[in-house]
């Protein structure tokens, strides 16, 4: 990752399958980010109140909080943390909306890890890109 | 034919007698005729069988449904045409005992086999001995049709709620799967001995992927965009795929695409997945070698237009009692994991969603595939000339 902040992006990874959590943690700490996770929204609220994420990573289908309503919680309170939605089963209906929500970008599983990555990657960019802009304009 | 009468000698009472006769003659042959007029106007099949067991009559609506004129029916053994066995008819040993509404199959000229609804009860002459048997037979072959549409459609919707219901199940798993082989192969030095195990279980993957994907479409179907299509572009498209895969073995692809045809109202993609699928099917049909000629037609019926998209093989062809089955879902005669045996319920499920139809005729070394769009005359489905 090229941005001096951007070379151990902080990740966070929202799945009720461990599977999946074990899979994107090997893969995102390969490329050198530091990846927590998480099994469901409210545990993830609760660390990304203790420390900030450049990007968060998770799931729609959740038992109790679901994707969708993370990526509003992040939106509202964190703006700058990128949100990437990934989903088992869903309509383009709910990709457009994601995206209207705020969504870096949209997964449906199963997925190409190597493209899920690199589009961490990207949203760690812009997020920098977006960070900046703010004070700028501050 | 009236006589006078004049007077009130014998010669009038005959006169008048004479003309009592002839009037009830003429009654009765009115009468004759209507009732053979009757019958022969009845839209329920008519026959009449003799106690030899030959055809002694048979009405317009019986010789239409089984395709035979009324000289050729006449005297032709039952047997040929129904199964005496079970009809209760003359020749038989349970003859004489009437049939209500029995299920049977009639074979019609050209060796179609008909269903129907048989009754049948005993004709007896003046003196009360059994002269023959008369038979009605309401054609159920087009009830027997929709029944069986109605079945099958009923089977997909219930294919697509239940892979919309599986999915998330199965693409969780399947993820994990692809996912950890795709990096685990990543990790691998050249010419490791664990490549070949490793691409195996991401090349099977790769295929519960693509079936739960087939799945889902039948769910997905029913909420697509449609959009004018032209039918010629969204072939080409589907052949570029299609060819690479015919120069593989020595299958012939050849197109007829007709010009100037009108578009469709449409969606490009699951069009081109009819073609793909149809082509594909074709392709296995023939194995070897072979010849696949896929055509686009514009077919008129009255004031209704049809684009069609022929697609024709030189394979075996498919049995009748096959042909019938070919577009349920799951069904298949492909060698286990060849087909899924969702390829042609796609496209029965594509073509229903188009509001238009799939046909299938074959005889051993050619099978046809007519796939049919309906035109609109107006608005958009209009297309360039």
């Amino acid at each position: 990752m090229t941005a001096p902040d951007a070379r151990h992006p902080a990740v966070l990874v929202v799945d009720d399958e461990d599977g999946f959590r074990g899979l994107l943690e090997m893969e995102l700490r390969r490329l050198g980010a530091d990846v927590e996770t998480a099994v469901d929204g409210l545990d993830s609220l609760r660390r990304i109140s203790g420390r900030p994420f450049d990007v968060v990573v998770t799931d729609i289908t959740m038992p109790g909080m679901d994707g969708l309503r993370l990526l509003r919680s992040i939106k509202d309170r964190w703006p700058d943390t990128q949100v990437i939605l990934v989903t088992g089963f869903s309509g383009v209906e709910t990709a457009v909306h994601a995206m209207n929500e705020g969504a870096f970008d949209f997964f449906l599983k199963p997925f190409d890890v190597d493209r899920l990555t690199a589009c961490v990657q990207r949203a760690v960019e812009s997020r920098g890109v977006c960070r900046h802009c703010r004070r700028r304009l501050s | 034919v009236q006589v006078p009468v004049a007077g009130r000698d014998e010669l009038a009472v005959l006169s008048e007698n004479f003309n009592r006769m002839s009037r009830v003659l003429a009654q009765t042959s009115i009468s004759k005729d209507f009732l053979s007029s009757i019958l022969s106007h009845m839209t329920e099949p008519l026959m009449v069988i003799g106690n030899d067991g030959r055809m002694q009559m048979a009405n317009v609506a019986a010789t239409r449904l089984l395709g035979y004129s009324e000289a050729e029916m006449v005297g032709r053994s039952a047997a040929a045409l129904l199964p005496v066995e079970k009809a209760g008819l003359p020749g038989d040993d349970t003859c004489l005992r009437p049939v209500e509404n029995m299920d049977l199959e009639l074979v019609s000229r050209d060796g179609t086999r008909i269903p129907v609804v048989y009754s049948c009860s005993p004709l007896r002459n003046a003196d009360g001995q059994p002269s023959g048997s008369i038979v009605t037979a309401r054609d159920m072959s087009e009830r027997q049709r929709l029944e069986t549409a109605v079945r099958r459609s009923e089977k997909m919707s219930a294919v697509g709620q239940l892979a919309a219901g599986v999915a998330h199940e199965i693409n969780n798993p399947l993820g994990v799967i692809l996912g950890y082989s795709q990096a685990l192969v990543r990790r691998l030095a050249p010419g490791d001995a664990l490549e070949t195990p490793l691409r195996s279980i991401e090349k099977e993957a790769v295929r519960c992927k693509n079936l739960v994907q087939d799945l889902l479409t039948f769910s997905r179907v029913s909420r697509f965009e449609k959009e004018p299509v032209e039918l010629n572009k969204a072939v080409g498209a589907a052949l570029t795929l299609v060819s690479a895969q015919a120069r593989i073995g020595r299958v012939a692809v050849e197109q007829r695409l007709a010009d100037g045809l009108p578009r469709i109202l449409g969606n490009a993609n699951q069009i081109q997945q009819v073609v793909i699928n149809l082509a594909t099917n074709a392709m296995d049909a023939i194995g070897q070698e072979g010849k696949i000629e896929i055509r686009t037609e514009l077919e008129r019926d009255g004031a209704l237009s049809w684009v069609c998209l022929k697609v024709i093989d030189s394979g075996a062809g498919i049995p009748p009692e096959i042909a019938q089955r070919i577009f349920e879902p799951f069904f298949t005669t492909k060698p286990v994991g060849k087909g899924t045996g969702l390829g042609l319920s796609l496209i029965h499920e594509i073509m229903k969603k188009h509001s238009g139809t799939i046909d299938v005729a074959s005889v051993p070394g050619r099978t046809e595939f007519c796939a049919r769009f309906p035109v609109r005359e107006s608005g958009d489905g209009r297309g360039p000339r």
